[in-house]
Order: structure tokens, then C-alpha cells, then sequence
């Protein structure tokens, strides 16, 4: 018998088609060539087809109230769709070893114009409260959180989160981190028609990725807890929330 | 706002009936074990890979739990006949009296196979899963699969006469 080396299984796969190709080729030839193998391949085809005959035939009622205990179940159980202040600012931090032991913190709460910072020895004024810069200002405006935008001139703004204060105004966390010097932590709130810089929190940096050092975040904690800052807006929540203002602007 | 994930099991709950059908032969059993699969499923979502088939990975889930149910209550003991496991439409679907006849023989025949070759062929023949989906569900390897299955299709095959 030169095709006794087929086996059953072999055949099986072959009349389920889940042989590869070259493998087929081979059976094809075989089956060709020897009528006993064509039939078992028909046999086992044949109960292939019986099974699916049956399962077509099967009823399969779900009860009434699943499908519904399954969309309830399903937003109960849906990753969260909040931006995770904590999550956002752990990928952020640097190592502690890479802190300077005296991380100096510049701290200005409740600035709403322009906030000149001594910068060290370079004695270069930053603008940091202002938001003057007219892209700080869009960002505030339209860049969702968690994104980042490039700004002309060097440096980059990226939006932490979105939240509500103890006076229910729509505030935003940002962060504009500079081609050169600190990283600016602020958070500024809609106040009737603009932006108002409630906190600033300038933050030295021990490497050149500009990364708000840990220290600095417990500053911008402690204060978020005192203002009754709401948790953090939902991406959802926030794009409405971001879409009323510009409306209203 | 409807969850994609959800509306997908929504989709393939037919198919965990009938699988759930086929490992408790209780139409009653049945649902309770679907329900608790999804449930395992929906609580269980992070652990689902979307770039693979949603359905073997709910078949193995609904497999272990029906597991964990026998072994808890061992309600294997109380499966019934053959006959009340499958509902087999009435009145539409098949009128054809032979074509029931058939199924009826087809299913009475596989109620008779071990459980561990009726798996398989259940998975495979009826559910549509491949040989690789449906090792990954029961756990075994793909050659086990392909002699349970074999082995399990030549003897419904000598039961039904087919030569």
C-alpha cells in the first residue's frame, strides 16, 4: 500500500481544508490515485457536514434580560475612560536620585498678570503667568489631555487633565515645558471670558528632559485638594466642556 | 454610548448557547452557564487580546466555568436524555421529516461518544473553530485535538452508517 503512510488525521485535516497548501498537494495526489482514501476522505467529510447540519438545526434562545445585563455589566466594567491625574504624573517624574536635594520650587498662586521668575544665574525673565504666548492660550483652549503640541519657537505644552473647582469653574492643568530652562507646571480656570492662571509652579529640572521633578507635583497636590479641585474630567466630558467654551468665546 | 466589546458578545451568544448546550445538555443549565461566562468575560475584559477571535476566548472561558460548576456541584450526575438537550425546531426550519429524522439520529449519536471526542467535534464541526482554537479552549495539544477528532468522526460515522 504506498499510501498507508496517510494517516486519518491527515485525511481529516485534508477533507476539513485545514492542510497547508504543499501538504494538500500531496494528500490530492494520493486521493487521486487510490479510491479507498477518496472514500475516507468523503466519510469524514460527510460527518462534518452532519455536525454542522445539526448545529444550523440547534434553537439557541438567549434569555430575554442578557443582552441588556450584559450592556449594564459591560459599562460597569469599561476601562476607565478618566484621565488619571496620578497615572499621568507617575509617567512623568523623574527618579528621586536625579532630584536636586534642593529642588527650589517658584510658587505663585493667584497671579492673574504677567509673573516675572528669576531664573538662577542667567537672570533671564520668564514669562510664566501670563499665558500671553497665544499658543499657551490655544492649548488651554483645544488641546485634549494627555496630548502635546510643539510650539513655534522652541518648547512644547502638553494638557495634564480638566477639572472643576470649589467655585465650579472649568480649570485645566498644563504644562509648558521650554526649549531651554524649567518646566512650568499651571493651572489656570475660565473666569467669564478667559483664562486666569490660579497656580504656577516653576520646576527644576536635573536633567535636560525638562520633567517636572515629584516635588513639584506635591506642591500642585496640596494644592488641588485645597481648591476642591473635582477628579479629573473624562476625555468625553472634557471635549464637550472644551467645545461650550469655544462656542461662547 | 454602546461598548463595542458588549455589542460582540451580544453577537456570538447563539454560538455560547449551543456550546453551553452541548457541555451541559440542560437547555435550563445552559443559560445560567452563559450568563456566568459573560460575566467572567465582561470582568475579565483587560485580559482579552483584540487582535484575536473574541469567541474561542469566550468558548474557553465558558468551558472553565462550566468546570468549576461541576466540581462544585457536581451536576454532571443529573444530565438528561439526549433527546431534550437539543431543541430542534418544530415547525420552521426543518419540516423535511427525514432531514429530522437525520439530525435526530445525528445528535443521538454523539450524545453516545465520550465526552472528550464529543468536545471536539463540537468545537470543530459545529462551532467552526480551527483545530488551533480549539486546543487553545480545551488546553491540549493540536495533535490530540486531531486524534480525539478523528477518532470521535469514525465512530459517528460507523453509528450513522456512513461508509
Amino acid at each position: 500500500m504506498p499510501n498507508s503512510a496517510i494517516t486519518d488525521e491527515t485525511l481529516m485535516a485534508y477533507a476539513d481544508g485545514m492542510l497547508p497548501d504543499d501538504e494538500a498537494a500531496k494528500v490530492d495526489a494520493a486521493v487521486a490515485n487510490d479510491p479507498a482514501l477518496a472514500a475516507r476522505v468523503a466519510m469524514f467529510g460527510e460527518t462534518a457536514t452532519r455536525l454542522s447540519d445539526l448545529s444550523q438545526a440547534q434553537k439557541a434562545n438567549v434569555p430575554a434580560g442578557l443582552e441588556d445585563h450584559i450592556r449594564a455589566l459591560a459599562a460597569e466594567t469599561a476601562p476607565e475612560p478618566v484621565i488619571n491625574l496620578a497615572a499621568h504624573r507617575k509617567a512623568r517624574q523623574v527618579p528621586f536620585w536625579q532630584i536636586p536635594v534642593a529642588a527650589s520650587l517658584f510658587l505663585a498662586v493667584g497671579v492673574a498678570g504677567t509673573l516675572l521668575l528669576q531664573q538662577g544665574q542667567t537672570n533671564h525673565p520668564l514669562h510664566v503667568t501670563g499665558l500671553e504666548q497665544p499658543a499657551l492660550h490655544k492649548a488651554l483652549d483645544d488641546l485634549p489631555s494627555g496630548e502635546s503640541r510643539d510650539i513655534a519657537g522652541g518648547g512644547e505644552v502638553v494638557a495634564v487633565a480638566s477639572f472643576t473647582n470649589a467655585e465650579g469653574e472649568f480649570c485645566r492643568e498644563i504644562e509648558f515645558r521650554p526649549a531651554r530652562g524649567r518646566t512650568i507646571i499651571s493651572v489656570a480656570c475660565h473666569e467669564d471670558t478667559s483664562w486666569t492662571v490660579r497656580l504656577a509652579v516653576a520646576a527644576a529640572t536635573a536633567d535636560d528632559t525638562g520633567y517636572a521633578p515629584a516635588s513639584s507635583l506635591e506642591t500642585l497636590d496640596a494644592y488641588l485638594s485645597a481648591s476642591q479641585a473635582s477628579a479629573p474630567m473624562s476625555v468625553a466630558d472634557e471635549a464637550a466642556a472644551l467645545r461650550k467654551l469655544t462656542q461662547a468665546d | 454610548m454602546s461598548d463595542p466589546f458588549a455589542e460582540d458578545i451580544i453577537a456570538v451568544l447563539p454560538n455560547l448557547k449551543r456550546f453551553a448546550i452541548s457541555l451541559c445538555r440542560r437547555p435550563d443549565l445552559a443559560d445560567d452557564l452563559v450568563q456566568t461566562a459573560v460575566e467572567r468575560a465582561l470582568r475579565g475584559r483587560t485580559s482579552y487580546d483584540p487582535t484575536t477571535r473574541l469567541e474561542p476566548w469566550l468558548f474557553r472561558i465558558l468551558r472553565n466555568a462550566w468546570i468549576d460548576i461541576t466540581r462544585r456541584n457536581q451536576t454532571r450526575g443529573v444530565e438528561v436524555d439526549a433527546d431534550t438537550a437539543f431543541d430542534m425546531p418544530a415547525v420552521d426550519g426543518v419540516r423535511d421529516i427525514e432531514a429530522r429524522l437525520m439530525l435526530d439520529k445525528t445528535n443521538t449519536a454523539l450524545q453516545t461518544l465520550p465526552d472528550e471526542q464529543r468536545e471536539v467535534m463540537i468545537l470543530v464541526c459545529m462551532q467552526e473553530m480551527t483545530y488551533k482554537e480549539a486546543s487553545a479552549i480545551l488546553d491540549i495539544p493540536i495533535g490530540t485535538v486531531m486524534s480525539r477528532l478523528a477518532r470521535g468522526r469514525l465512530a459517528l460515522a460507523e453509528k450513522l452508517g456512513i461508509s
